[in-house]
């Protein structure tokens, strides 16, 4: 893990740097999201207001802090609700073979073909804007890549001899599986989650900016650039600092993502 | 081939009675009505209003009576738009979007493909790192965010095209850029790295040998084979097209289907969501079966039993 190359270290430093800031600029410098100050309006960027300030007056660099927490949090949370279903689901296809690999794949490739994030959008509009609901319909989106990627490295390691020593000593099907073939698993889940947790951040985003994702008082940089959009005639930085803070964000983890990637064996041909 | 296509439109017979009854049950699973937002309306109104759109009878025979009407290609009354079928509706929209898409389509390929093209012949050079980093930029752009910046710089800023509607031809060229955008930076990344993967193939080697051009090698020899990846790409890229199309209609005011998604959500226009979700199925079932002849044409090792 530690031969990770230099793009995919600076990049991985450079999250870090931001999470870290993101948590403690707002204390450091007094910043709040709901602080207004009606009077003073949306105002440019200052040394006041780093960020300037949005037509309530409130702070822009707290709300993209606070923004930046948040999709960094249901991307981890969504895609963990992803790495269980996915890891799960790919390990049984995988480990049992025969008419169950058939048939769970079956199902895989026909949920591939169904527009899903309709089906996000309809979800969030009819079942009320949960925050919970959120990462949980996220999650359920995204574990099909995951399913079958699982489940590839599943049907390699079976082969291997130490599994068949596990089944002459009459290990269970769930003890080989837990113990034996989960662990030789992480390596390839540990890389498609960090690759799925862009995604995620993506559909979040694209949610928030529809108005079904995060709702006020709450915000994500989705819900940021939406409120931007609105504004943009007159006071064009509430659109552009939150998009380009998004898109450095995405840029980053895609970076780290395919640092990672190379890690693995496959890629090494 | 042609068996291939019937056993293809067969399977999406199931494939599409399964998405109507999911949305079905899921949708009316739901809590809340479609006239909740209707606020002091009479109960007898009501009482009126969920007979006339058989809201009243148990949800099983709702759904035998939508099945039957759907394969009688009756989509059913608008709940929102009283005066319009759903049927009707779609007509009137779909067109819009699809034109959209196939200009995004279209402008995403050739930008994309012609980048490829040019990263490839200028390997090792600086032009080529700029497409290249230009395209890992690209692909973090979604359409949500190239959309407004685009509006904002082309649309306000420089006053140089309309933000909104649909009507002129100039004020198709922002949404068709927004909406294409970050596919022909996928399909730039893509072709490339075929296209250099190919250049190493040893027919390319003996096309150079026997002394042909390199734009000729690239264009005949090389650009067939290299193209298969950007077309598996497309597949899902069909959907996802689908998708932007909600953000990029609002944002530019189009009067397209999906913008009118959107909107029959939070209405809950119950007809009117299982009627696009029926239309959107289709188009994505056809795109896909495009995208797989096209592909058994550019390479005929592609088997279809």
């Amino acid at each position: 893990m530690l031969k990770i190359n230099n793009k995919g270290k600076l990049s991985a430093s450079l999250i870090f740097a931001v999470l870290i800031f993101s948590f403690l600029l707002p204390h450091i410098m007094d910043l709040s999201i709901e602080r207004q100050d009606i009077e003073l309006g949306a105002v440019r960027p200052s040394f006041e207001h780093l960020f300037g300030t949005d037509i309530l007056g409130r702070d822009l660099l707290a709300r993209v802090l606070y923004g930046i927490k948040v999709s960094f949090w249901i991307g981890l949370s969504a895609t963990a609700v992803a790495l269980i279903i996915g890891v799960t689901y790919g390990c049984i296809s995988g480990y049992f073979g025969g008419w169950v690999d058939i048939l769970m794949m079956y199902i895989i490739d026909t949920l591939y073909t169904i527009p899903f994030s309709m089906f996000v959008v309809i979800l969030m509009a009819l079942f009320g804007r949960n925050f919970y609901l959120l990462f949980l319909a996220i999650g359920a989106v995204e574990w099909l890549t995951m399913a079958r990627i699982v489940r590839g490295r599943v049907l390699s390691i079976k082969q291997q001899d130490f599994i068949a020593s596990g089944k002459v000593l009459g290990f269970s099907n769930t003890r080989i599986l837990i113990k034996h073939i989960l662990p030789n698993t992480l390596g390839i889940v540990i890389v498609y989650g960090s690759l799925t947790i862009p995604q995620v951040i993506l559909l979040e985003a694209f949610l928030s900016f529809l108005g079904l994702g995060v709702q006020p008082p709450m915000c994500s940089l989705g819900s940021l650039i939406r409120e931007g959009v609105e504004v943009m005639e007159e006071y064009p930085w509430l659109l552009i600092i939150p998009s380009v803070v998004f898109i450095s964000i995405l840029f980053l983890l895609n970076i780290l993502g395919d640092a990672l990637k190379e890690l693995l064996p496959e890629s090494k041909t | 081939m042609r068996k291939y296509i019937v056993k293809k439109v067969l399977l999406f017979i199931p494939a599409i009675f399964t998405i109507i009854t999911i949305t079905f049950f899921f949708i009316r699973l739901a809590p809340g009505g479609p006239f909740d937002k209707d606020k002091n309306v009479p109960p007898e109104v009501l009482q009126n209003l969920e007979r006339y759109y058989h809201l009243d009878e148990p949800l099983w025979k709702q759904y035998i009576r939508y099945i039957t009407n759907v394969l009688k290609l009756d989509l059913g009354p608008s709940f929102r738009k009283p005066s319009y079928s759903v049927r009707e509706w779609i007509v009137l929209r779909l067109p819009v979007s699809i034109e959209l898409g196939i200009y995004a389509l279209t402008f995403a390929l050739s930008i994309g493909i012609l980048c490829g093209f040019v990263s490839a012949l200028k390997q090792n050079t600086w032009v080529s790192s700029l497409i290249i980093s230009l395209g890992i930029i690209g692909i973090c752009i979604p359409n949500f965010v190239s959309g407004p910046l685009l509006a904002l710089f082309f649309g306000i800023k420089l006053d140089l095209l309309p933000i909104a509607g649909w009507d002129l031809p100039q004020q198709k060229i922002l949404p068709s850029l927004a909406l294409g955008f970050i596919y022909s930076a996928y399909i730039l990344r893509i072709f490339h790295s075929s296209l250099t993967e190919v250049l190493n193939k040893e027919y390319i080697r003996t096309a150079k040998a026997k002394g042909l051009s390199q734009s000729r090698i690239l264009i005949v020899h090389a650009s067939k084979g290299a193209l298969q990846p950007v077309v598996s790409f497309l597949g899902p890229a069909g959907a996802n097209l689908l998708t932007g199309s909600f953000v990029i209609e609002t944002i530019f005011h189009i009067p397209g289907l999906g913008r009118e998604f959107v909107e029959a959500t939070f209405n809950r226009d119950y007809t009117m969501i299982m009627g696009i979700v029926i239309v959107y199925a289709v188009l994505i079932l056809i795109f896909n079966l495009t995208v797989d002849i096209i592909q058994g044409w550019l390479d005929p090792r592609i088997s279809y039993d």
